[in-house]
């Protein structure tokens, strides 16, 4: 009599097990903007279950570069190439953490990959993105960021003189590198490079959120603005920000004022009646792009002598009343502008007959397929709705990785790396 | 909650008024759909819409005459705050726990709380007079002295400092050219004429005694100045370089005045 009943519920049982664990990647913003900005809620982030203290220190490397040129880099403490360092007391893996554009070495992207992975066991060093004015300064040898095959090579010398400074403190069983964003893309070069110098031998590499071609990803940012502009032809910043502000004091007067700000506070205002319209939320993205964007043409200028923002007679000089002038200047190049007006004439200058499309093609993936392809200790993570990617990267990203390409269906651009199924891929790619 | 309003908001008033000026209305009405999907920017043909447009960018103008000197004073403020500052932060941190700082910390917040009523009492905000101090009579006794602040814990009557700075400004007073003044940082005209009067302000009050005996040319004089910078310094996340940035100066210099004028309006 109950032999049907246990059968069924078996059945019930197993198509629910069947269910579970087939379903539903769970991240809880669909919209890819919102998830650039807002990233993971608390409650969905990877917990740990006996979460350590993490003790991460400043690790300084000298490059013994000339800097006696550059005012600049002593202008503003920009010579000092600095790094993150955090070391497990036993024999443990190394693992390099490259930031996104614009990022430094210590900001909160790059401190939640370090200490993920030292929660995991591992030594992590973390280094700024190539172009972050610091590194431009300090590390650089072309102060041109953005060209990955150069900027893998700046990035290289410095893994090698950091593993020089720790090879006596710490004892490294492997040697691992990832990076977000353009670090993603940059720490594919830095493995490729590693392939022919051998002076690293690194056993994994992974990508996250990396740019297929370099040019859609700065293109798909470079027009966030304008795309805002033609949406709302008489929209001014003033009065955005006014629109922000009130949306935030309705939503706080709403919640009768005794609501505190913490990590779960934008969430809940996404969530509220005066939840912020997306396309202000793309906007943002947008502004601080292009503030990134405005640092990086103006330092690369400065350092290069381009004479493009900088007039060619005049020099950087800290206490110098012209930087006001000079930032206005930098504000309105676009990433496209800096790659137009000074990217493609210094490489040209190198390497006479490359067209703007072969640089493309250089400083993307691409130039790199055969060894993205041939090396299974590569692997990508990335999502189907990156605003960073263009049409047929996710399928080029399939099928040149082939099963070490890892696309989750939402998440945006890196607003799902510290998700819990995220960083569990990441640390099963790694561990495994 | 207003401290943490201000945290948030600052950043994104930069965001606003760069994103203002760096473009101009070169459109007409088109679509007005909400940015929901990126199938757009899948779309190669996308791109030809898109062009740069330029515009004045005049809220990064500042009024700054005395610029020069005062890239000077930053300069040496920031070496100052390498050499001595910051490592004697280090030696206090490394000293005092964060329990025993956190004490510091609501013990010179409510010395504070004098300037706070007197500003809130010229700007004729009475309720914020009297929740300063009511906050003052509850922290100085069931705080002990200060050292604890159940005033904000348990009452829930939230700290909302005034300084004469702010009260010049709410009556209408201008900024004035900007300034940087040695250790202390980015002010102009108006809040550093602030800074004196709320120095002498507390001074004739002398709550527990602090500020007169803090002006001695002793031991104890200095000892209590020392502490009351490392308390702010411990407070201010501010480090120089920290933006990794060129434009340091014109970001903070921007910065501080919207800040100031946040301050005001609020």
């Amino acid at each position: 009599m109950s032999y049907p009943h246990t059968l069924i519920a078996t059945l019930l049982v197993a198509l629910l097990g069947w269910t579970t664990s087939a379903s539903a990647y769970d991240y809880p913003i669909k919209n890819p903007y919102e998830a650039t900005v807002l990233g993971t809620p608390p409650a969905d982030k990877y917990q740990w279950e006996e979460p350590r203290k993490v003790k991460k220190k400043v690790l300084t490397v000298n490059l013994e570069k000339d800097l006696s040129d550059i005012t600049l880099a002593g202008a503003y403490g920009l010579a000092d190439m600095k790094l993150l360092y955090a070391k497990q007391k036993g024999p443990a893996p190394l693992i390099f953490v490259i930031a996104g554009t614009g990022a430094a070495y210590n900001s909160p992207k790059v401190t939640f990959l370090l200490d993920t992975f030292y929660q995991a066991g591992y030594h992590v060093i973390t280094i700024s993105s190539p172009t972050k004015p610091p590194f431009m300064a300090a590390a650089s040898s072309t102060h041109m960021p953005g060209l990955t095959n150069y900027d893998a090579e700046d990035l290289y010398k410095v893994m090698t003189v950091a593993l020089d400074k720790v090879k006596d403190d710490i004892e490294i069983t492997k040697k691992y590198v990832t990076g977000y964003s353009l670090g993603g893309i940059d720490s594919a070069f830095v493995g490729y490079l590693d392939t022919q110098r051998k002076e690293i031998n690194f056993d994994k590499v992974l990508m996250i959120n990396p740019p297929v071609n370099l040019y859609t990803s700065v293109s798909n940012l470079d027009s966030l603005i304008p795309a805002y502009r033609k949406r709302h032809p008489d929209a001014t910043g003033e009065k955005l920000f006014a629109d922000v502000f009130e949306r935030l004091g309705r939503y706080f007067n709403e919640s009768g004022g005794g609501v505190k700000f913490g990590p779960e506070t934008l969430f809940e205002i996404q969530k509220s009646d005066q939840a912020l319209p997306m396309d202000d939320v793309a906007v943002l993205i947008g502004v601080s792009f292009l503030f990134s964007s405005a640092d990086l043409a103006f330092t690369s200028d400065a350092l290069n002598h381009t004479g493009w923002i900088i007039p060619a007679d005049e020099h950087y000089s800290p206490v110098s009343s012209q930087s006001t002038y000079w930032y206005k200047r930098s504000l309105r190049w676009r990433f496209l502008d800096y790659f137009e007006k000074m990217v493609i004439p210094w490489w040209q200058e190198r390497h006479p007959g490359d067209t703007k499309e072969d640089i493309i093609q250089k400083v993307s993936l691409f130039a790199i397929e055969d060894y993205l392809r041939n090396n299974t200790s590569v692997g990508v993570m990335t999502n189907q709705d990156d605003i960073i990617l263009g049409p047929g990267d996710i399928e080029y990203l399939q099928s040149t990785l082939g099963n070490r390409a890892k696309i989750y269906p939402s998440g945006g651009h890196c607003g799902n790396m510290d998700y819990k199924d995220n960083v569990a891929y990441m640390l099963d790619f790694f561990n495994n | 909650m207003i401290t943490y309003f201000r945290q948030l908001l600052l950043p994104l008033a930069m965001i606003a008024s760069v994103w203002l000026a760096a473009t101009s209305p070169a459109y007409a009405a088109a679509d007005v759909s909400e940015m929901g999907d990126i199938s757009e920017l899948r779309d190669p043909q996308y791109y030809v819409d898109i062009s740069a447009q330029k515009s004045s960018l005049d809220f990064l103008d500042v009024y700054d005459p005395l610029e020069p000197m005062n890239k000077r004073i930053y300069a040496f403020n920031r070496l100052f705050d390498q050499y001595v500052f910051l490592p004697a932060l280090s030696a206090y941190r490394f000293v005092f726990p964060q329990f025993v700082r956190n004490r510091f910390q609501d013990f010179w917040a409510n010395i504070g709380e004098i300037p706070n009523i007197y500003n809130s009492l010229f700007q004729l905000k009475i309720e914020r007079t009297a929740s300063s101090s009511w906050r003052l009579v509850i922290n100085s006794t069931v705080g002990i002295l200060g050292l604890w602040d159940p005033a904000t814990e348990w009452f829930e009557i939230d700290r909302a400092k005034e300084d004469f700075g702010q009260t010049l400004g709410h009556w209408g007073v201008g900024a004035g050219p900007f300034l940087v003044l040695p250790i202390f940082g980015p002010s102009n005209l108006r809040d550093t004429t602030g800074l004196v009067v709320d120095y002498v302000g507390e001074k004739e009050v002398d709550f527990l005694g602090v500020r007169e005996a803090e002006s001695n040319d002793d031991t104890g004089g200095w000892l209590l100045k020392g502490f009351d910078a490392l308390n702010q310094r411990d407070i201010n996340q501010f480090r120089y370089g920290m933006l990794g940035s060129p434009f340091e100066y014109n970001k903070v210099r921007y910065l501080f005045n919207q800040q100031r004028e946040l301050l005001i309006a609020d």
